[in-house]
């Protein structure tokens, strides 16, 4: 298993779901769950397995021996099976925030999407608080309100309504910033 | 009256400028920047990476009247999708500040964001403390949008401090 060096727990658990360093054997899962709904992610163009394999060698695997890294990956398992993926990004090291980032297998349904959202906003605060960041927050289209109920349950606050700021499907959507303030 | 210069052209006397800047505490928390020490190499190396980042307008600040350059001047991550991008300025020395100049400056990347890149909206983070810039931009008819909750933290009052996103659109 990898390990981040900047972590001294590596794995953080809750009954049959965890998250672990992410894994290279899920990284054509993620990408085809990355294709499947770039809709509402920062990213115009479907990734290929080069792309994916060039991302994993050249970006990914250099995160675990940094002190000091931009972020910080996981595979979100149940039990074995990796069921989504996310982590900590663009770190701010020095203002202690960092964006949480997250994505599920599109398999879920609704109800599955929201409770295991909660799970995993849970474990990633833990992530967050090891890490001694004094605050979490994460970004979010404004077109699918059953996908902010996660946040809401773990104790995310509402920061911003930026309006028409995201480009979907032609049209312009606001976009919300989330913030948690974690626990010293 | 002001203009704006590409940095690659700066004079050297100008680069120190720069330095002097970019060390500066008191600047550097108003501008949510972390002080560095750089020397001319440094500032080449700043000046060349910024300068070519596509997705940014990236521009010393020269008064018209001496010649003087007494600022910066950016839109960073233009989104050319989304149509929209951050602006950021800042006058270096306080001797410079109340003369109208951040009007100024402001008006003028108004312009550039809406005739160069046809942007939709501009939007600008500040701390809760910068109280000119607050002022400035609330002047300009920017609207506040959202408080990023204790987001920045300030080595001179040696807390967090709230960040405010206010924007405005240009259609």
């Amino acid at each position: 298993m990898n390990s981040y060096k900047t972590l001294n727990k590596q794995v953080y658990s809750s009954g049959q779901y965890s998250i672990v360093p992410i894994r290279m054997e899920d990284r054509y899962d993620i990408m085809r769950w990355r294709n499947e709904q770039m809709y509402h992610l920062r990213q115009n163009k479907p990734l290929t397995k080069d792309d994916q394999d060039r991302y994993f060698e050249e970006v990914v695997s250099k995160l675990f021996d940094q002190d000091k890294p931009d972020q910080i990956l996981f595979s979100y398992l149940e039990g074995e099976k990796c069921i989504g993926y996310g982590g900590l990004v663009h770190i701010n090291w020095i203002d202690r925030n960092a964006e949480v980032s997250f994505i599920l297998d599109k398999l879920n349904n609704e109800y599955n999407y929201i409770e295991l959202s909660v799970i995993y906003l849970q474990l990633i605060t833990n992530v967050g608080n090891e890490l001694m960041m004094h605050k979490i927050y994460t970004y979010g289209y404004d077109f699918a309100d059953y996908r902010f109920e996660p946040l809401y349950k773990n104790g995310f606050q509402l920061d911003a309504f930026l309006h028409e700021h995201a480009l979907i499907d032609s049209n312009l959507v606001p976009v919300r910033i989330y913030s948690k303030l974690l626990v010293k | 009256m002001i203009y704006f210069e590409n940095l690659t052209s700066l004079s050297t006397q100008d680069k120190y400028k720069f330095i002097k800047w970019k060390k500066d505490l008191q600047l550097c928390d108003l501008i949510m920047s972390s002080p560095v020490e750089l020397t001319i190499d440094g500032v080449n190396e700043w000046i060349y990476k910024n300068s070519n980042d596509a997705n940014q307008f990236f521009k010393s600040v020269v008064r018209v009247e001496d010649k003087q350059v007494i600022g910066l001047a950016r839109l960073m991550f233009i989104d050319n999708v989304a149509k929209h991008a951050e602006i950021g300025l800042y006058i270096g020395d306080s001797i410079d500040r109340s003369k109208n100049a951040g009007v100024n400056i402001l008006n003028l990347l108004l312009q550039v964001a809406e005739s160069k890149y046809r942007l939709n909206k501009v939007y600008a983070k500040i701390h809760e403390g910068n109280m000119g810039s607050i002022r400035l931009f609330c002047n300009a008819g920017f609207i506040k949008e959202g408080t990023l909750r204790q987001h920045y933290y300030s080595r001179i009052s040696n807390c967090f401090k709230d960040v405010y996103i206010y924007s405005t659109f240009l259609k």
